[in-house]
């Protein structure tokens, strides 16, 4: 199993994807049917404040769909980590 | 045929009220929004229905927002607005063009001692958040962008999985408690489709 998350490829949600863009465990895939889809093997971690995202758009990151499992999403920190 | 079942924004939206010269100054003199009508009448000879006051201020693009005042009758305790979310998912979000109009609301507003509660930016809105007399939420905001086609499908997708996944719980005789488990049902939606050939 991975993770992968997809996001709308709307302006609001691409703080998201410059921020996994960076990240070495993760590849981002440009948006097919409208999504984003950023996967990666184990996991899958942001922070809110790095990403300037506000809190009702952080509170919606996830909201694009995503398989795996939301091992910690609070204030300022989620961490997506495969089922597995 | 279709265009004639095309709807033309808001006539007027309508709420019971029990502080009728609070809620006449407020909108009228507080907001500024002019009073345009009024509709004073007896009871309609229905089971106790009584005597009442309808009117209606003027809040632009040719919508309206309206109060009943019943003479006479009591408040229910039911409706007796509480500030909690839930109570506060009734509310009213009226439109400004930009941000500096925005700006100027809260000026108006606060300078003549309306609390603002919040001014939050959301996915498609920036808005401000206050209370009239009656305790009701009132929301100004301005829109940050257009809707695009793929808001509509995104919210199809979402709706679709949330149902779905609400279905799937009631039949194993729970609830949609956390809207994780929805997320990850249109995971698996998005991840089917692109499977398939495009």
């Amino acid at each position: 199993m991975s993770v992968t998350i997809f996001v709308p490829d709307i302006p609001e949600f691409l703080p998201l994807i410059r921020a996994a863009e960076t990240v070495a465990t993760c590849t981002v895939q440009r948006p097919r049917n409208g999504y984003w889809r950023v996967e990666s093997e184990r996991e899958i971690s942001f922070s809110r404040r790095p990403l300037g995202l506000s809190p009702a758009i952080w509170n919606s990151a996830l909201s694009g769909g995503f398989r795996g499992r939301i091992a910690e999403y609070g204030r300022d920190f989620m961490r997506i980590v495969s089922e597995d | 045929m279709t265009e004639l079942l095309k709807l033309n924004g808001v006539h007027h939206t309508a709420r019971p009220t029990w502080k009728l010269r609070e809620t006449v100054e407020f909108y009228r003199d507080v907001l500024g929004l002019p009073l345009v009508h009024c509709v004073s009448a007896r009871g309609w000879g229905r089971e106790e229905h009584p005597d009442f006051v309808h009117f209606f201020f003027d809040s632009g693009a040719g919508s309206t927002i309206a109060f009943f005042y019943y003479l006479g009758f009591k408040q229910p305790d039911y409706l007796v607005h509480r500030p909690t979310f839930d109570n506060d998912a009734i509310h009213t979000a009226w439109r400004v063009e930009t941000r500096e109009e925005l700006l100027a609301w809260r000026e108006r507003l606060e300078s003549r001692g309306v609390a603002i509660m919040f001014q939050i930016e959301h996915e498609i809105v920036e808005s401000i958040y206050f209370r009239d007399p009656n305790g009701y939420f009132l929301e100004i905001g301005w829109p940050l962008r257009k809707f695009e086609a793929l808001d509509a499908s995104d919210a199809e997708l979402t709706l679709r999985a949330a149902i779905e996944t609400e279905e799937r719980a009631r039949r194993d005789g729970g609830e949609l408690t956390h809207i994780e488990a929805a997320w990850r049902a249109k995971g698996e939606l998005l991840a089917d489709a692109a499977e398939q050939p495009s």
